[in-house]
């Protein structure tokens, strides 16, 4: 048996297994559900035709595990009867353009021709844009800090009226009861208090944005 | 408010199943979705299928998903064009259709008149009467008194059937075989009835002991046009239901 091996660098191919039946076996162009009836219909010999001989299920996975291992985007194998081809893909269309995947997310999408039941939806893996993502993020390092979250759903003012001062700053001092901001909801304008003690150290949202329950506002070192 | 400017966003007011199916219509239907979820259900399926998402409260379904405040700020926010509210939560809630239609928001689902009428079952057997569908022998108001029960149910013929007039799922509800059990059945009727759904308010109607359970059903949109989907017996899983429940 000949083995090539390929390596190919390209980044913008969806992240997707193939297994690819040799021309000689099957007709070409077959889309998943005629594969998953023909599994049925030979459901009673040993392996659909186009296996045999080639790759079992687990030599796939050691396969996929070393591609992302060693952080590899593209992978092409050919064996005689068969070839797979690997692609890992690293970004997802987002709207709003905003933060990239996560590195290991991306890794659950691969899908090999050969397995059952392709589903009519694959499962997106990242989370759509929400309000509150990149401010997660930027908090989730300052654990030393007591981070002020929204408590309800709407936008996030920093002053009492557009032409006001900021009601506060980076370094402005805090009280329990000191308003910090105002998140409209329904034409409503709601004060949201400090609720602790301490110094604004850092903002994680800006003036007239949209913020969700529990959307980190400000980080403040307490006393 | 009628317009036909065919919606390009839509907020699902609901999670699990159904606001998945809702999603991948919109999906099919070039539509964005919108979806709202408690703190505790980030990872769900139907936030991950949305193109939007956004948390709405704690995971107490009255703070998040019953939370109407929150969900009329998400769904101004993402300046969505209509609310589907899916089915229980607040689908049935004239109260939020209401809102809907205040906040220049489409509500996915009957006027909130509608709702509120078809809500009541004393109301809703009214309207039928007046529109000359046949219903079952009943009284025609909630029941003031056991005297004005005990004559109706003569009228009608025993047994009989004490119904909550605010009620669903089968609660609230007595059968009624003799005079001498419907003074006890009105009462915990009633009580049952303004526990669960905070209204007391009941009525009788004849009790069918051996139905067939034929449904039929209607949609029809704001424009006049409508259609009967199909036809079908759900005796068979009303009773799955019911018996699941008495255990």
């Amino acid at each position: 048996m000949s083995i090539g091996v390929k390596r190919v660098m390209s980044d913008q191919e969806s992240k997707q297994a193939e297994v690819v039946p040799s021309p000689t076996d099957q007709p070409a162009e077959r889309g998943p559900r005629e594969r998953d009836r023909d599994r049925g219909r030979r459901r009673h010999r040993n392996q659909p035709r186009h296996l045999e001989a080639s790759i079992n299920m687990n030599e796939l996975r050691e396969l996929i595990d070393l591609i992302t291992e060693n952080g590899l985007t593209n992978f092409e194998l050919e064996r005689e009867g068969f070839r797979v081809k690997v692609g890992r893909g690293t970004f997802v269309e987002d709207q709003s353009g905003q933060a990239p995947l996560l590195p290991g997310g991306t890794e659950r999408q691969i899908v090999a021709g050969a397995q059952a039941g392709s589903p009519v939806q694959s499962i997106p893996t990242s989370a759509p844009s929400h309000p509150g993502a990149l401010a997660e993020e930027a908090a989730s390092v300052d654990q030393d800090l007591h981070i002020i979250i929204s408590p309800i759903v709407g936008t996030f003012y920093r002053s009492p009226s557009p032409t006001a001062e900021s009601f506060v700053r980076i370094g402005s001092e805090v009280e329990h009861n000191t308003v910090v901001c105002i998140i409209e909801a329904m034409k409503l304008m709601n004060e949201i208090q400090a609720e602790t003690a301490g110094e604004v150290v850092k903002i994680y949202v800006e003036n007239g944005q949209a913020v969700e329950y529990g959307q980190p506002l400000f980080g403040i070192k307490t006393q | 408010m009628t317009s036909t400017r065919p919606f390009r966003k839509i907020l699902i007011a609901n999670r699990g199943e159904i606001a998945c199916r809702i999603i991948w219509t919109c999906k099919e239907m070039g539509i964005r979705t919108v979806a709202v979820h408690s703190d505790v259900d980030r990872d769900s399926l139907h936030v991950r299928f949305a193109d939007e998402s956004a948390c709405i409260g704690p995971a107490p379904s009255a703070q998040s998903y019953l939370n109407i405040p929150a969900i009329i700020s998400a769904a101004e926010i993402f300046n969505v064009d209509a609310i589907h509210p899916g089915y229980g939560f607040l689908a049935e809630s004239a109260y939020f259709a209401e809102i809907c239609e205040a906040c220049n928001i489409k509500f996915i689902g009957p006027r909130p008149g509608v709702i509120q009428l078809m809500g009541d079952k004393v109301e809703a057997r009214r309207a039928m009467k007046a529109a000359g569908v046949p219903i079952i022998p009943g009284s025609s108001e909630a029941l003031d008194s056991e005297e004005e029960a005990i004559k109706l149910a003569r009228e009608i013929g025993f047994p009989v059937i004490v119904k909550a007039s605010a009620g669903g799922g089968g609660r609230g509800m007595r059968i009624v075989h003799t005079e001498g059990e419907l003074g006890h059945a009105l009462e915990t009727a009633s009580t049952e009835a303004a526990a669960a759904f905070k209204n007391g308010d009941v009525y009788i109607e004849r009790f069918v002991e051996r139905p067939r359970h034929i449904e039929i059903q209607v949609l029809a949109d704001e424009h006049g046009d409508w259609v009967s989907v199909s036809v079908r017996s759900s005796g068979a899983i009303k009773s799955f239901w019911k018996n699941r429940r008495l255990r």
